[in-house]
């Protein structure tokens, strides 16, 4: 079963990747698609499905090789003086 | 048996199933979803049928890791931090008024006669200052309008001071015309000081004329003439042509190559529409969704491909930069692929009313009324426009391997962010990347190339990412 945290990351990418709103409660996404001109809602609902294993996937990519990635990054800016923040967060429209 | 370890990648899934990804130093490569879970899962052996694609794209690492970290940070490092160019382009309004009255054009443009629109000579000393005060070794001067040649005065007072002035700096010029109103004085002055020139053709006369209507008859006759006599005095190399993607382009696309091949350009570049100025007000009309702008480009590029494979030597130039981001590391020069933005650290605008901006598009937002973007004036000091607090703050929020969707897309490594498109379109710096139309031309195009890269036509392709 996946964590919590691995919930709030797998759902909020999936906001990101596809037109899907959502809320994370009582350690369950509650997700709402969102209606796209164009689009047959039942497209928009496999659509989400299968973005949904791939997001999975990516949680456990990441976690596997977040040693790897952390290590090159730390490489990649020991050598400039650049400062970015990390954005989690979302547009206030993907939110519900 | 060698213990494998799996490298951080990218992947998204492409319309045929299998998926697109690419290494953190942006290695291409199209697997199977069975393979993105054996390396996901650890399961890669020396047995595996990828293996060996795997490790030299640097997705799987053949010992504890530390050669291909070492390898995986000077690529990334040298693909993020080409900066060498700090405001390498400098794009100067010389004038607004213009004889064409383009339905798309994305700036609010000034009848011929319409006086008071132009930048004087003052302050033309003053942009010169500014340019010059650029720590780019190499300086690309670009004039823009309306129609530059109403203002050649300028034009030339500009060009004298950039030569006297210059220093070590490898300077160059550009001039966007529709060459409507150019004279044998204009050539000569452009033969002196080297001045290329960029003009508009949308292809067969009748398309043409459609989107550039002028009051002094066709403006194709005019561009065909002038590019005619251009080739003639400075040299075919000297003279380039582009031209947009309008509703009324979309079902002729393959004419729109076959002129550019008839008039013997080298390349063509089919661009979009982007969504400022008259495109705005005409949107009904002229825009098409970036969905089926992508479709458009599709069927342009196999035309072009046609003629390649029949021994014409043509490129399309969009393929051509997403190419060079996917195949090397080295900068292609399209500030919407430059991570973080291009916008102000690839170039400044210099607008005839004296405010600079860090891109074309903030300008043109301006112009609609909203100067968000405006960095301050041609009386200002470099530091102080390239040190503003608003600026500085749309660069640190545009890095994609922080933006939300971009962190994890596969064409990551190779995009750009384009913060001034997504504040005109969502009111927002970072963009909601389902709706983003930047992400649907962006990331259709790359997934189309990845592709046509598994053809017969991937010699050609590699010629031009490589070239």
């Amino acid at each position: 079963m996946a964590s919590a945290k691995a919930l709030t990351t797998v759902g909020q990418r999936l906001m990101n990747r596809v037109g899907v709103a959502g809320i994370l409660k009582d350690n369950r996404w509650h997700l709402q698609i969102v209606n796209r001109p164009g689009v047959d809602p039942d497209d928009a609902v496999c659509d989400v499905l299968g973005y949904l294993a791939d997001e999975m996937l990516r949680e456990q990519l990441d976690r596997e090789t977040a040693p790897v990635r952390a290590l090159v990054m730390a490489q990649v800016f020991s050598k400039v003086n650049l400062v970015f923040p990390k954005h989690e967060g979302l547009p206030p429209d993907g939110i519900l | 048996m060698i213990p494998f370890r799996t490298l951080p990648f990218q992947f998204d899934r492409m319309a045929d199933g299998r998926y697109l990804a690419s290494s953190m130093a942006g290695d291409p490569l199209i697997l199977s979803r069975a393979t993105i879970e054996d390396l996901i899962a650890g399961r890669v052996t020396q047995a595996h049928p990828e293996v060996d694609r795997l490790c030299a794209g640097l997705f799987l690492s053949g010992d504890r890791g530390l050669t291909e970290i070492d390898l995986l940070a000077n690529r990334l490092r040298t693909k993020l931090f080409q900066r060498s160019d700090l405001a390498g382009l400098h794009i100067i309004v010389v004038t607004m008024r213009c004889p064409n009255s383009c339905r798309y054009c994305q700036v609010s443009h000034a009848g011929p006669g319409d006086c008071g629109n132009d930048m004087s000579l003052e302050d033309a000393d003053y942009v010169v200052n500014l340019i010059m005060q650029s720590p780019s070794p190499a300086l690309k001067i670009e004039f823009q309008g309306g129609e530059p040649l109403l203002n050649m005065p300028v034009v030339e007072r500009i060009l004298e001071l950039c030569e006297k002035q210059q220093s070590e700096k490898d300077l160059s010029y550009v001039i966007a015309t529709s060459l409507q109103g150019l004279q044998d004085q204009h050539l000569e002055l452009f033969k002196k000081f080297r001045v290329a020139i960029s003009t508009s053709l949308d292809g067969p006369k009748d398309l043409h004329d459609i989107n550039r209507p002028t009051a002094l008859g066709s403006s194709y006759e005019a561009a065909l003439q002038g590019i005619l006599r251009c080739r003639e005095v400075l040299g075919a190399d000297q003279v380039s042509a582009l031209m947009t993607t309008t509703r009324a382009t979309m079902n002729r696309i393959e004419e729109v190559v076959d002129e550019y091949v008839r008039l013997e350009f080298p390349s063509i570049f089919l661009r979009w529409l982007n969504p400022f100025g008259g495109a705005i007000r005409h949107q009904a009309e002229l825009s098409i969704p970036a969905a089926s702008w992508l479709e458009t480009w599709k069927r342009g590029l196999a035309r072009v491909l046609f003629h390649v494979r029949q021994g014409i030597e043509i490129r399309e130039e969009f393929a051509a930069i997403l190419l060079k981001r996917m195949l090397s590391p080295f900068p292609c020069g399209f500030v919407d692929l430059d991570n973080p933005t291009g916008s102000g650290l690839h170039g400044l605008v210099y607008h005839v009313d004296g405010f600079v901006y860090p891109s074309d598009e903030a300008r043109m937002l301006a112009a609609m009324g909203d100067p968000t973007f405006r960095l301050g004036s041609i009386h200002d000091r470099f530091e102080f426009l390239m040190n503003q607090p608003a600026f500085r703050a749309v660069v640190s929020q545009t890095m994609l391997e922080a933006s939300p969707r971009c962190a994890s897309c596969a064409c990551r490594p190779w995009c750009g962010a384009d913060p001034v498109l997504n504040y005109a379109t969502q009111g927002d710096l970072l963009g909601w990347k389902p709706w983003s139309e930047h992400c649907i031309r962006m990331e259709g195009a790359f997934h189309h190339l990845a592709r046509l890269l598994e053809g017969p036509d991937r010699d050609v392709l590699m010629d031009w990412g490589l070239s």
